[in-house]
């Protein structure tokens, strides 16, 4: 059980890590719009090159930290109806859902959006109409990536519910708390 | 197993409403019931396998190869900094203190900052226990009667999803392919308005029933002191900047994205100039638009994943077939479609609401027509302006209100459940009037788009 809490724990820091990636990201989103406005506005430079790096990131920062709100329980639940099931009931059935389906579903995501990468890899895919950014793969690579986050965060998840449900003398919750700065 | 085939986007729906109900993370809920269906529909020959594996590339294609849905992860970061910075808070003492001698002012100054601030990350939950916490306990200390002071900080919270910048309006023009600017300005006027109804109707209750607010008063020579000065600086300065991102908006000098990303910058400044910015401020403040951004974007995705299959399946002819063989009539439908919006409202957030029937309502709007009651190329812009109206009655109507739940979760002891159903009763009549009014009047939402942004 050891174990697999220091291979969730090392998970969670992988997580944690893209997640990062993501919110420094947030600044040069804001940064490369301003560049991209005042150019455009009062140097008439502005450039498609611009508005293609501008989805690129926002991209990149929509999908890198699925994995990491998970291992802090910041997606939303519906929980009118379920606070009267058992709790036990409740976290064998993430356990089991997380495990049989969701890993699963992911797999699949990564594996079809690895070869939906590799195709544009290989025909050397460029912007469409040839104005903007090229290698296209780049990111459409953010799929698989951010398909492989999501199965750490869950597998992190997963392990943590195994052990509160068997070990609950080691830990109590299948959450982390701490913030993304913090050590 | 005729009938089955034939009805398995039906119970693919119904699943995942069950499904959302076991309390699971809403995107867990939705990968799963995907996954289950799609082996379903293999299985049954209803779809090849190729289709699937064509999932990955919608995802891509709804989440990241999508310019403008650049601006939903900067106004979310621009709410948060707001937020971290206190900017808000500041913006509510003085607009407190400004309007201490009219009668119900602090009510006032919570409705005028849900109104300014409708930016403040745009998630129903968030927004509503962030207002709860900051004005809840200063109205009551100050002698506001709980039901007045709870419908007033309720309804204040929920004006974020109608107001532009808007997360949800960018999100639903995204899904009905509109042009975002011009939802924008549709919601623009019809927000106001209700923004207004709510001031009008604060002043009036404060005036004749003057035993549920406290007695205006003079300021002392101590809040006096310097008053001027903060006024200047926290509420002008938030009012500069959103009239500033709006206007270029609507003043068709800026592209949403443009703004959003404008927005934040601004932002981060006026962050600055306050003294406010720290590494600990940028800190909470990325880790909390992160957690906000991924939940919004985790239920997009495997949305994304869940209304392909269903549609695969057949799940847009059968909502089709179903709208026509009830023979119903537009406007019949119309309404259908309004209630149906309305009894999501009682559970789930618009996040919910929006990305799973929205997908679904699209084909049916398309085909609507309702003649001379409004333009054809304006319906679905204006359909999206009840939508949004709608859901936010939704969320404060008792007994299952959304946003009622979030409020009694964020005050704890401090207000009976009681008293928040009472105290919203007036604000969701007021509502629920507006809604009509502008299913009545489509040009309240139509005219100023179609003014200033042509046709």
């Amino acid at each position: 059980m050891e174990t697999s809490l220091k291979i969730a724990a090392a998970l969670t820091s992988l997580c944690e890590w893209a997640a990062r990636l993501a919110a420094v990201l947030l600044f040069a989103l804001v940064a490369v719009i301003i560049y991209d406005v005042v150019g455009r506005k009062f140097f008439s430079t502005g450039s498609f090159i611009l508005q293609e790096l501008e989805w690129h990131i926002h991209g990149v920062i929509a999908v890198f930290a699925f994995g990491y709100a998970y291992t802090r329980d910041a997606h939303v639940r519906i929980d009118v109806v379920a606070d009267r099931m058992n709790n036990r009931f409740r976290l064998w059935l993430e356990l089991a859902v997380v495990v049989l389906l969701v890993i699963p579903f992911f797999l699949f995501i990564a594996w079809y959006g690895y070869e939906f990468a590799l195709r544009a890899f290989e025909r050397g895919e460029g912007a469409n109409g040839g104005r903007g950014l090229p290698n296209r793969w780049i990111i459409k690579s953010a799929v698989p990536i951010s398909a492989l986050l999501t199965i750490a965060g869950c597998t992190a998840v997963a392990l943590r519910l195994f052990a509160v449900l068997k070990r609950p003398d080691l830990i109590t919750s299948a959450f982390v708390e701490r913030g993304l700065w913090k050590r | 197993m005729e009938t089955l085939t034939e009805f398995l986007p039906a119970i693919m729906f119904l699943s995942l409403i069950a499904g959302l109900f076991t309390a699971l993370p809403v995107p867990i809920v939705l990968a799963a019931i995907t996954l289950i269906f799609a082996i379903i529909a293999l299985a049954l020959g209803e779809m090849r396998f190729v289709h699937l594996s064509l999932v990955p590339t919608r995802i891509y294609g709804g989440v990241i190869d999508n310019a403008v849905l650049v601006a939903a992860p900067m106004f979310i970061f621009m709410g948060v900094v707001m937020e971290k910075t206190r900017i808000a808070e500041d913006l509510l003492l003085t607009l407190q203190k400004l309007l201490v001698r009219v009668p119900g002012g602090l009510a006032l100054a919570v409705v005028l900052m849900g109104t300014i601030l409708a930016a403040a990350t745009g998630i129903i939950g968030a927004s509503v226990v962030m207002l709860t916490v900051m004005a809840l306990p200063t109205m009551m200390r100050a002698g506001y009667s709980a039901p007045l002071a709870t419908g007033t900080v309720a309804s204040a919270g929920t004006l974020g999803i109608l107001i532009p910048p808007s997360v949800m309006l960018v999100f639903m023009s995204d899904l009905l392919s509109l042009n975002l600017a011009k939802v924008f300005v549709a919601a623009f006027l019809p927000g106001l308005f209700l923004a207004g109804v709510y001031l009008i109707y604060l002043v009036v209750r404060a005036l004749l029933r003057p035993g549920e607010t406290p007695v205006p008063r003079s300021l002392s020579v101590d809040e006096k002191d310097g008053l001027w000065l903060e006024a200047l600086i926290s509420v002008s300065f938030p009012l500069i900047l959103i009239v500033a991102v709006l206007g270029s908006i609507i003043g068709g000098f800026a592209s949403p994205t443009e703004a959003s990303g404008v927005g934040a910058f601004a932002a981060l400044m006026l962050g600055l100039i306050r003294g406010r910015i720290s590494w600990k401020v940028l800190g909470d403040a990325t880790d909390s638009s992160l957690r906000t951004i991924a939940l919004l974007f985790f239920i997009f995705a495997t949305a994304t994943a869940f209304s392909y299959i269903f549609r695969k399946i057949g799940g847009d002819d059968l909502i089709v077939d179903l709208a026509r063989s009830l023979n119903l009539g537009d406007w019949a439908l119309l309404f259908t479609m309004m209630a149906m919006v309305f009894v999501m409202g009682f559970f789930f957030d618009w996040i919910e609401i929006t990305l799973i029937l929205l997908p679904i309502f699209a084909p049916i709007v398309d085909l609507m027509d309702l003649g001379e009651h409004i333009a054809k190329a304006d319906l679905v812009y204006w359909f999206t302006i009840l939508v949004a109206v709608n859901l936010q009655t939704s969320f404060l109507t008792p007994p299952f209100g959304f946003a009622l739940f979030y409020m009694k979760g964020a005050a704890g002891d401090l207000v009976e459940m009681r008293d928040i159903y009472r105290g919203i009763i007036p604000f969701v009549l007021l509502q629920v009037a507006v809604l009509f009014i502008l299913i009545w009047q489509p040009e309240l939402a139509m005219w100023l788009p179609n003014k200033v942004l042509g046709h």
